[in-house]
């Protein structure tokens, strides 16, 4: 159990990054990222924060090949003999795209780094030859956006939409042996959905409503632990909304 | 009443309203109701049951158009819908109604790639190629067909579930991106049909009975598609955005 693993996708920046700096001490992890430099950044502050190097599996991979996913992924658990007890899909892209412009394959795009990813690793995290009865908790980074639209970002709000509808399912199907949540994020400074510029598209500054300011991606990666944790064991099916107070008023 | 219609702003040849999912359940209900105020594009993969909604249509003093396609090709779907409406002599489309769906009921680990691909593609991605392709051809109002599974799990339909809430995501965001477009989503719960003949099928997959919790009994394709024609009309012109559960109160509780 305590070697199990923990798999965090868009573990080479942003919010993911972070979550998996915060789980270093309680868990070995997995970190999957597109950009080899990002991960090894990501492994650079994991060791900084045990104080020690870690077990951390590398899996560099780019998730909107959906097709390899099974195939690359079962090939990495075998390889290192490794089973995962949780799993964190913190991966996304937000191009700007109004529908107008959209082009289908950057829809396609969206949708399977966003969702399909999730839907895909969790098939192979819960195939029982694979990964045993390990996996236990699951938690996807969802969107405010999935319930506020934001200008730009139909397909982006639409993936997320899809991960909190898939999430409710996995929940209830995979049950009681997998706890399934979702996060949903508000405005985090220094994350891809601030760098895209998209305040351009809005009449109003990014920033209004936000009661208690902008968010950090601590902030996000602190209810993950939370929901990794045995602490949680009486939740599934539910989404943790993490936005300031966007959504209050 | 319908040939002087004022509610109805592009009448003969000019304001179509094109429906997806034609040829059955909930779709061709819809279609049955629009056919008295708006001339329609149907489509619909089977084109002899397609031509049956068609008849029917005609049968109330109707214009029915039939565009037989399969929406899980969807970098088809440009071109071929622009045959259609050049064939037809088609400029304007004033309405979208997306019925079209698919949901078969399997495990997650009995799914493959191309099957949840071909989920997505049939209930969600053709809806946004085809708003993409209508806009510019004048689309005033858009009905997209979800499912109070979208916000209530369902055990063996994730991949289905996801789709319906990508639907409702993307009805939020683009009330706010297209002004000019009135758009909004319909939630059905448990209507009796070819779809829920399939589910029911495969009841033993399910955790509750299929008629569990809906406190006005289970519904019929009649009620989705009043709902769709209210959105559809001037009457509705400022809602958008918005998703409309018809589920007899199952989600009421």
């Amino acid at each position: 159990m305590e070697n199990d693993y923990v798999l965090v996708t868009g573990a080479s920046s942003g919010i993911g990054q972070c979550i998996a700096k915060t789980l270093a001490t309680s868990y070995p992890l997995i970190l999957c990222g597109r950009s080899s430099e990002g991960l090894e950044e990501t492994r650079r502050l994991l060791s900084e924060a045990r104080g020690a190097d870690g077990a951390d599996i590398v899996w560099q991979y780019d998730l909107s090949d959906t097709m390899g996913i099974n195939a690359a992924l079962t090939d990495l658990l075998k390889n290192h003999g490794a089973k995962v007890q949780g799993f964190v899909h913190a991966a996304g892209i937000s191009p700007i795209a109004p529908l107008r412009m959209l082009k289908t394959d950057v829809m396609r795009d969206i949708m399977n780094v966003n969702f399909f990813a999730a839907a895909e690793i969790l098939k192979v995290l819960s195939h029982k030859r694979t990964n045993g009865r390990t996996l236990t908790r699951v938690v996807f980074i969802s969107s405010l956006n999935s319930r506020v639209g934001a200008r730009g970002h139909s397909i982006y709000c639409a993936s997320k939409g899809a991960l909190d509808s898939f999430m409710r399912s996995m929940a209830e199907e995979l049950a009681p042996q997998v706890r399934v949540n979702s996060i949903r994020p508000g405005r985090i400074e220094n994350t891809h959905m601030t760098e895209t510029g998209s305040e351009a598209f809005t009449e109003r500054p990014l920033s209004d409503g936000y009661l208690l300011g902008a968010g950090h991606k601590q902030d996000i990666a602190d209810m993950a632990e939370f929901l990794l944790s045995a602490k949680s064991r009486w939740i599934t099916g539910q989404v943790f909304t993490v936005d300031g107070g966007r959504t209050a008023h | 009443m319908t040939a002087t219609n004022q509610n109805f702003p592009f009448r003969g040849g000019n304001g179509y309203v094109l429906l997806t999912g034609a040829s059955s359940g909930i779709g061709r209900k819809t279609a049955i109701t629009l056919a008295k105020r708006y001339p329609l594009i149907l489509c619909g993969r089977d084109e002899a049951r397609l031509a049956e909604t068609a008849s029917e249509c005609m049968s109330q003093g109707g214009t029915a158009v039939t565009w037989a396609y399969d929406l899980a090709d969807i970098d088809g779907i440009a071109a071929s819908l622009t045959d259609v409406l050049s064939e037809n002599a088609i400029e304007r489309v004033y309405g979208f109604v997306h019925s079209a769906g698919m949901a078969p009921i399997a495990p997650l680990r009995m799914l493959d790639t191309a099957k949840m691909q071909q989920i997505m593609s049939v209930n969600f991605y053709s809806a946004v190629e085809l708003i993409q392709q209508l806009l510019p051809r004048g689309l005033r109002r858009a009905v997209l067909i979800s499912s109070i599974q979208s916000v209530r799990g369902a055990k063996g339909q994730g991949i289905y579930c996801a789709s319906k809430g990508a639907i409702d995501a993307f009805v939020e965001e683009m009330a706010l991106e297209e002004p000019e477009l009135s758009i909004n989503s319909i939630l059905p719960g448990a209507i009796p049909s070819r779809m829920g003949k399939e589910l029911e099928e495969n009841a033993a997959l399910l955790a509750h009975s299929v008629d569990d919790g809906y406190i006005l009994g289970l519904g019929e394709p009649g009620s989705i598609a009043d709902m769709a024609e209210y959105l559809l009309s001037e009457k509705a012109a400022g809602i958008s955005g918005q998703h409309f559960s018809v589920d007899g109160g199952k989600t009421s509780h």
